[in-house]
């Protein structure tokens, strides 16, 4: 065992890592410490972009932004911390821009930006350009200069380090545990702040625009630790992932002027959201596509719709809309233009699909993609304790692992980029000032000893059961009863199933038994991460008996105000009882009306 | 279909040297690579190890030499490169 002392240690890489780390070490010596070597985050397929009311091409307001991110979480995200996001935004987009991000220009040389689901002009009520965007690859490029400015400011890597514990001393963060993947050693990082910023747990659901490396380790290492976890029953599921495959359609698309179609060819989105039609939020979109494909109107009666983004489609509806450009023109594109503004999804449908986007409508169904929930904290970053908003000294979470909320039940697009970018930085600035002030913890007697017993329990199982099957099959279940549409009995149901797979995996043991890179061990650690993330989501959403976002219940498809207008918070103790409490929603202007696009 | 995949295995923690192992399982024509290396990796031998995070093209992490050439294991698919596939690590 090895033991490393730093002021702060950051976990993760992504977007919510690095700009964590960059701003933490400009005033306290910082380690960033990722499971993957850190370009090969997931912030890097981030695609449509940042949002930020810069208004570089039409009027925009950091109050709409804030009123669009409120209604969009369909009231449950706190006011007071999407107001401060969506002022930082505008900060947030210039300094990338300034660390060398090379966002796409207008001719005149302004940020070129792109309308984006749910973000409006609040006069009119039409869809408003505020997405900021480098082509398709807005994340790719957003991780890389972030990166870039690490490096330059010597922010000490630990590459290939996976964590999997939390040490806390005297109610305290004082570090972390981690294995070396590349000897299976285990590390001890004494620190005297801790930032989580692992992002998502999206690995739970069967269609996934997520990466094999979603597999909640920040949230589920929290929890074991005791303290809780926030509105983990809100779920996004994007409306545009290739079909079966899963892989991100960027909602770009859509912004530049694609249209959803059903298997007879219509445009149904005009039923569901007759203001904004396809640029209605997620949550709308997806439940929209789910209905078509139950009433029988999916394409050749399969479980999917087009996206079509043809130049011929884009223009006639462009017209039938009286869709404009910035200067007054009618709006048209050309099959060159989409190509320049969407190459890599292009390229996705012509290397998985075989399908040209240019001349080919792609077949499309939702996909689970982001998770609104996870460890509580305050607009700081600082991790919270209880329902009380009790600030844990020293621990930070921010990004997609993180629950500010300023997502709430629903997050829109382009402002998940921006959580971790804001969020991130102020989780780096307020780890390093508590760290210029606060002693260190004392290590305590046998650090790396309970992360060492989870290990151990794994590798003495008997063997009996496969990893590969319960994976399978908790994605299969947690996809059919657990999805856009939830019901009472499904739900209850898929609880059964999740902890009927718990017991089973107790049996599950690696045959690899070496040292050296054994990512079967570590799998199978994220895979019982992965089933204590799905079994406490189940919990939650079958407590709240009401709709709101992302949550759908078709045993209570209303959204009910009277009694749940509040976040979750989900505890497990160490024998499996489980607690749910509860805490208000922060209210500062706008007051909760009924939401329609 | 059945697929064929040949690997280069060394393990350092036992082996003197590298040498290729050949596994055959069910695949259809749009499994990308990295579909099949995990489906052994679950079900014929754990002890296969390689990199992947993203799986559709944009990480970079299952980079490797596939039937001789270097390519992403997650943007290779069955019908790009045949049922006998060759895996190797990329060149240094």
């Amino acid at each position: 065992m090895k033991t490393h002392q730093f002021d702060v240690v950051v976990i993760g890489a992504g977007g919510a890592g690095l700009m964590a780390g960059l701003y933490a070490s400009r005033g306290a010596s910082t380690a960033i410490i990722s499971k993957l070597y850190p370009t090969r985050s997931h912030t890097g397929t981030a695609q449509g972009g940042i949002g930020a009311a810069l208004g570089s091409q039409e009027e925009d307001h950091p109050e709409w932004h804030t009123y669009d991110t409120v209604k969009g979480s369909d009231y449950l995200g706190d006011q007071d911390a999407i107001e401060f996001m969506c002022e930082e935004a505008v900060k947030a987009v210039y300094e990338l821009e300034h660390m060398g991000l090379p966002f796409d220009r207008t001719p005149e040389g302004r940020i070129s930006q792109r309308p984006f689901g749910g973000h409006t002009n609040n006069v009119t009520g039409k869809p408003v350009r505020r997405a900021c965007h480098a082509a398709d690859r807005t994340g790719h490029m957003i991780l890389q200069t972030l990166y870039q400015q690490c490096l330059k400011n010597k922010v000490n890597f630990f590459d290939e380090f996976q964590v999997v514990d939390l040490l806390m001393v005297n109610g305290k963060a004082a570090g972390v545990v981690a294995v070396e993947l590349a000897t299976g050693e285990m590390h001890v990082f004494h620190s005297k702040a801790v930032i989580f910023a692992t992002g998502g747990h999206g690995r739970i659901w069967e269609i996934t625009s997520n990466a094999y490396a979603f597999t909640g380790d920040g949230p589920a290492v929290v929890m074991r630790r005791g303290l809780p976890l926030e509105d983990l029953e809100f779920f996004q599921f994007h409306p545009t992932g290739i079909y079966k495959l899963g892989i991100l359609i960027t909602e770009g698309v859509r912004g530049e002027g694609g249209i959803l179609l059903n298997g007879k060819g219509e445009r149904f989105m005009e039923k569901y959201a007759p203001k904004v039609k396809d640029l209605a939020s997620r949550d709308v979109v997806s439940r929209a596509i789910y209905m078509e494909i139950r009433d029988d109107n999916g394409v050749n009666g399969q479980n999917y719709v087009y996206l079509d983004v043809r130049p011929e489609s884009v223009n006639k509806y462009a017209a039938l809309d009286g869709r404009k450009n910035p200067d007054g023109t009618p709006y048209t594109v050309s099959g060159e233009e989409i190509l320049a503004k969407l190459p890599d999804i292009v390229d996705f449908c012509r290397v998985y699909l075989g399908v040209d986007p240019i001349t080919q409508p792609m077949p499309i169904q939702p996909t689970a993609h982001y998770a609104m929930g996870g460890i509580p904290t305050n607009k700081y970053g600082e991790a919270l304790a209880d329902e009380k908003n009790t600030v844990i000294p020293g621990l930070y979470a921010a990004g997609e692992c993180a629950c500010v909320s300023v997502h709430g039940a629903n997050r829109l697009g382009t402002n998940s980029l921006l959580d971790l970018v804001v969020f991130g930085k102020h989780a780096g600035l307020r780890a390093a000032e508590f760290a210029r002030g606060a002693e260190i913890q004392p290590l305590p007697e046998d650090p790396a000893a309970f992360a060492a017993a989870q290990f151990e329990r794994i590798r003495a199982a008997d063997g009996s059961e496969n990893a590969f099957d319960i994976a399978t099959q908790m994605k299969k279940v947690m996809f059919d009863d657990m999805g856009i549409f939830r019901s009472g009995k499904g739900m209850e149901n898929a609880l059964e199933a999740v902890r009927l797979l718990k017991q089973r995996f107790t049996h599950v043991r690696p045959t690899d038994s070496g040292a050296v890179f054994n990512m079967e061990l570590m799998n199978i650690w994220e895979l019982g991460n992965l089933l204590d993330l799905a079994e406490l989501t189940t919990l939650s959403a079958i407590a709240r008996t009401e709709s709101r976002g992302g949550h759908s219940r078709e045993d209570y498809p209303d959204r009910d105000d009277q009694n749940w207008l509040k976040h979750s918070m989900i505890w497990r103790e160490p024998d499996g009882k489980v607690t749910l409490k509860y805490k208000p929603v922060v209210m500062t202007k706008f007051e909760p009306k009924v939401r329609t696009y | 279909m059945q697929a064929t995949l040949k690997i280069f295995r060394y393990n350092p923690e036992k082996d003197r040297k590298p040498s290729y192992k050949t596994y055959k399982l069910e695949a259809i024509e749009t499994d990308r690579v990295l579909d099949l290396l995990e489906k052994v990796k679950g079900y014929q031998d754990g002890t296969l190890s390689f990199r992947r995070s993203c799986a559709h093209g944009i990480c970079g992490s299952d980079a490797m030499r596939i039937n001789g050439m270097n390519r992403l294991a997650c943007k290779t698919l069955v019908r790009d490169v045949g049922w006998k596939i060759t895996v190797e690590p990329i060149l240094g």
